[in-house]
């Protein structure tokens, strides 16, 4: 389940798309994600409450919208919004999904600091992915960021490994790791 | 016409075991030269393949996720480790839609990129392999290798296999030489002795040679062997020698029983006569006369008939006289031919004889007189026939022989049938005495015939075998034939004598 927390101004466009494909990509990259999840990847988008919040959660439907023929690892791909309330809310959520990821969305971090948001997500075994290589570097697992000429994937590998992630070395050695 | 058989050339034993040996030092320097290189070559461009297939397997794993990630620059990073490999020359990724996604050394890569896994192009092998995500990502590698460093490696190594090849060919015929020097020596030397030995030369005495235990052993076995023979051949000189003289033995024997039969029964006749000399009506009469005388004047009448018995007894004297002489004659003359009949046996006389000339009616009354003395008291009929005032200068003792022999054989071959006649006729035709002795005898069966002449062979109960054997070898010895004739058992038999004469016959 992936959680899209709106951290910031909704907009779905082509960049979107792709930090979309290239996040369901890197969750076929882990070994562990059989371990994790049921029969389908769940993706779960936490944004913030507001109106932010529905912009965010409408961008990321449509990144996820034209993904949504993938597969990762044979499961179908399911796409859960989820408006942020209470960190005792979002807790329950993650393990009653048995979601794969949570995807923080602009502007959640307003809401919940990075820290208590990956409490909750290494409590569930979730893997948290950002947009921003700060979050990574507060705590969270990996963000696909837009560099100069191309899209970065950023990892803390602490981070992911408490979050009961295991990526491939292949992945690895494209990405760059952080906040260690 | 005939064609005779093409002569086998024969090859020395040295000569083949060297060809054999070389043919297959040969075999062995060609089979290097062909069956290696091209071995070496395969082996070489085998693991060439595999290594690049390898290289390529590993590359294309790792760049997986390059591809997957859109991140074309880790993919090069990642083609960068070629660099490593001496012979790569270029690698590319394409992606499934075709285009080019990263390459190294693209300006080697060639316009239109091979469909099969592997494939050599000239002298470059390109090798290719699925580049496949784990999220589903896909294109293809393709890495070129240089074969130059493989082609200049297999070049080095068939050089190398063919100069050994031609060391080893070289090496190998000179010790097929040797070798074949060494092991046909020994037999060489055996043979020299053997062929010595068939010359009849005697060979030296055999020197056990050291080439091994089998020629040791073939050494030991034909001294073992020359030693034997040399015994047996002894031994077969002096059973030769007793043969020999058995032979003539026998022939003496047979031949002087003949001439003894016919001494015998003169011998008997003369007793008799001797016997039956008038002594007693002598002394008688010398009584009588003393008788007469004693009492006065005797009576003329009783002393002229005294006289006149005792002139009668004297005619008788004489005629028995001369009547013993000429028997004793004849005796001597049979003495004289046992005599000559041994003397002939002793000496093997081949082509000696004593050539004389005889007439040939003497000839023939002497043979039948020796053979046939009492033809009457057998109710034998005697006829010959013979060319009158023919003298012959002939080995008279030879011939005699054989007529005794022929018509002693007739004789006794008469004597069970129910006609009993022999005939003789001999004649002189072309240089030639043709003796003809035919009888009505019991015959000869003509599986006899081709034997009648073997030493030893005979009908007879008591026979030696002995007498038609020696009489054919006297009649060749005299450069002529006898021949014998029987037309079933019961109907007789004919034996023709045939002998040439050196000089002209005179009548």
């Amino acid at each position: 389940m992936l959680v899209l927390l709106l951290a910031g101004p909704a907009a779905a466009d082509t960049r979107d798309d792709r930090h979309a494909l290239v996040m369901l990509r890197v969750l076929a990259y882990d070994k562990q994600l059989a371990k994790r999840i049921g029969k389908e990847v769940r993706v779960v988008v936490v944004s913030p409450p507001g109106e932010e919040g529905r912009l965010e959660e409408q961008r990321w439907r449509e990144a996820f919208g034209k993904a949504s023929k993938l597969k990762v690892d044979g499961r179908p791909i399911v796409l859960v919004a989820h408006r942020f309330q209470s960190a005792a809310a979002l807790g329950k959520l993650l393990a009653d999904q048995h979601a794969a990821a949570l995807v923080i969305c602009d502007g959640l971090t307003r809401k919940i600091s990075v820290p208590a948001l990956v409490r909750l997500t290494r409590a569930s075994k979730v893997l948290s992915i950002g947009t921003r290589e700060s979050e990574v570097v507060d705590g969270a697992a990996v963000a696909i960021v837009s560099g100069e000429s191309r899209d970065e994937i950023v990892f803390n590998a602490g981070a992911v490994e408490a979050e009961g992630v295991k990526f491939d070395a292949g992945l690895l050695q494209l990405a760059r790791e952080v906040g260690r | 016409m005939t064609r005779g058989r093409p002569t086998r050339r024969r090859i020395p034993l040295r000569t083949r075991m060297s060809l054999l040996f070389g043919t297959l030092v040969c075999g062995v320097a060609l089979f290097m030269i062909g069956f290696f290189p091209q071995r070496m070559a395969e082996q070489a461009r085998i693991s060439t393949e595999l290594r690049a297939k390898t290289v390529t397997q590993v590359i294309s794993t790792a760049v997986g996720p390059a591809l997957e990630f859109d991140d074309a620059d880790n993919a090069k990073r990642i083609l960068g480790w070629l660099e490593k490999t001496p012979d790569a020359q270029f690698a590319v990724i394409v992606k499934s839609d075709g285009t080019q996604f990263a390459a190294w050394r693209p300006q080697h890569v060639p316009a239109r990129l091979p469909s099969a896994p592997t494939t050599l192009d000239g002298s470059t092998l390109i090798t290719s392999a699925p580049v496949i995500g784990r999220a589903g990502g896909a294109g293809r590698l393709y890495i070129g290798q240089s074969l130059a460093r493989m082609i200049a490696d297999r070049e080095a190594a068939r050089r190398t296999v063919l100069t050994a090849s031609l060391v080893v060919l070289l090496i190998g015929l000179a010790a097929c030489i040797v070798i074949a020097t060494k092991l046909v020596r020994p037999f060489e030397k055996l043979t020299r002795i053997a062929n010595e030995i068939a010359r009849g030369t005697k060979p030296p005495k055999i020197v056990a040679v050291d080439e091994g235990p089998e020629v040791e052993q073939m050494t030991t076995a034909l001294g073992t062997m020359l030693d034997r023979l040399a015994h047996a051949n002894s031994q077969l000189v002096e059973a030769s020698r007793h043969a020999g003289m058995a032979e003539v033995a026998t022939g003496v024997l047979h031949n002087v029983g003949n001439i003894l039969t016919s001494v015998n029964v003169g011998i008997e006749s003369f007793a008799e006569r001797v016997d039956a000399m008038p002594d007693e009506r002598v002394r008688r009469t010398s009584e009588l006369l003393a008788d007469a005388c004693a009492h006065g004047p005797p009576d003329p009448a009783k002393v002229t008939a005294a006289v006149k018995y005792l002139a009668a007894i004297a005619a008788h004297l004489r005629s028995e006289r001369m009547s013993l002489l000429a028997d004793l004659t004849l005796l001597r003359g049979h003495v004289d031919h046992v005599k000559r009949v041994i003397s002939m046996q002793n000496t093997y006389a081949r082509t000696g004889g004593v050539t004389e000339q005889v007439e040939l009616q003497k000839l023939v009354d002497d043979a039948l007189a020796l053979a046939c003395p009492d033809p009457k008291r057998h109710e034998i009929e005697l006829v010959s026939r013979v060319t009158p005032d023919c003298i012959l200068t002939i080995d008279r003792h030879r011939v005699l022989q054989i007529l005794v022999n022929l018509l002693a054989n007739a004789k006794d071959a008469v004597v069970a049938a129910p006609t009993r006649r022999i005939s003789l006729d001999a004649t002189v035709e072309d240089h030639t005495l043709a003796v003809t002795v035919a009888d009505t005898g019991v015959g000869i069966p003509q599986d006899s015939l081709v034997r009648i002449f073997q030493a030893g062979f005979t009908t007879k109960r008591k026979g030696h075998g002995y007498g038609l054997h020696s009489s054919a070898t006297a009649a060749e010895q005299l450069g002529g034939t006898l021949r014998c004739h029987s037309p079933a058992p019961g109907q007789g038999a004919t034996f023709v004598l045939r002998v040439p004469l050196d000089r002209k016959v005179e009548s």
